[in-house]
């Protein structure tokens, strides 16, 4: 992966965010991402940036990551997008709130919205754990 | 994605609930293009467990087991590993 981690990590905070809780099993999929990704920092830039969102509104926010979005390497948006949503659902629950930031997330990232729903249809068709808020 | 159907023949409960939420995120999407809007990003100052908003069962019972086997299921598949390998070749 070629965009720093400082940028990724803006994201999954957002991504945190969503739900309110960065939980036990969050947790445990950023320190199984840092070692997938070989970035031993990023749990701690992680929660630097849940930090430094966290009296952000939701417009502050969005225009934070417009801004961070400018520095995602070419060709990297829908694997961060794809990150993102993993997170998400790491404590195995998919809620409208996170759909909709799913999709906000591939706006501000420049994912069409047609790449984007491939990317959510093969993750929910692959969690069969996966609870879906009804 | 399709929606799926039980070995009965009835749609599958998780495939539709999930189109549903799929649809409704689509139609915010679409009004907040009309109205030239910047997209939105929810942000909960609440964690989700303290919510009064009826899901708090699923996510405290269910989702605790739901999570561990997910998690679990990633680590002994190395799937997570192979997404990112696949994301960022």
């Amino acid at each position: 992966m070629k965009t720093d981690p400082k940028i990724l990590s803006s994201f999954l905070a957002a991504a945190v965010w969503a739900d309110g809780e960065y939980d036990e099993f969050e947790k445990e999929f950023v320190s199984d991402l840092a070692e997938g990704l070989e970035v031993p920092t990023l749990n701690a830039t992680l929660e630097a940036e849940i930090k430094a969102t966290e009296n952000m509104d939701e417009d502050a926010l969005a225009n934070y990551l417009e801004t961070a979005a400018q520095k995602v390497a070419a060709g990297e948006g829908e694997g961060i997008l794809s990150l993102c949503l993993q997170l998400m659902c790491a404590d195995s629950f998919l809620a409208q709130d996170e759909v909709d930031n799913f999709f906000a997330f591939a706006d501000i990232l420049g994912v069409d919205e047609d790449a984007a729903t491939a990317i959510l249809d093969e993750y929910v068709n692959e969690e069969e754990d996966l609870i879906i808020e009804e | 994605m399709a929606l799926q159907k039980t070995a009965s023949g009835k749609v599958d409960k998780r495939t539709k609930e999930y189109k549903e939420l799929v649809e409704r995120a689509k139609k915010a999407r679409e009004a907040q293009k009309k109205a030239a809007k910047k997209p939105v990003v929810k942000k909960s100052t609440t964690a989700a467990k303290r919510r009064a908003d009826g899901h708090l069962d699923q996510r405290t019972k269910e989702g605790k087991a739901a999570a561990a086997r997910m998690a679990k299921a990633r680590k002994a598949q190395n799937s997570l590993v192979n997404r990112i390998k696949r994301l960022f070749k």
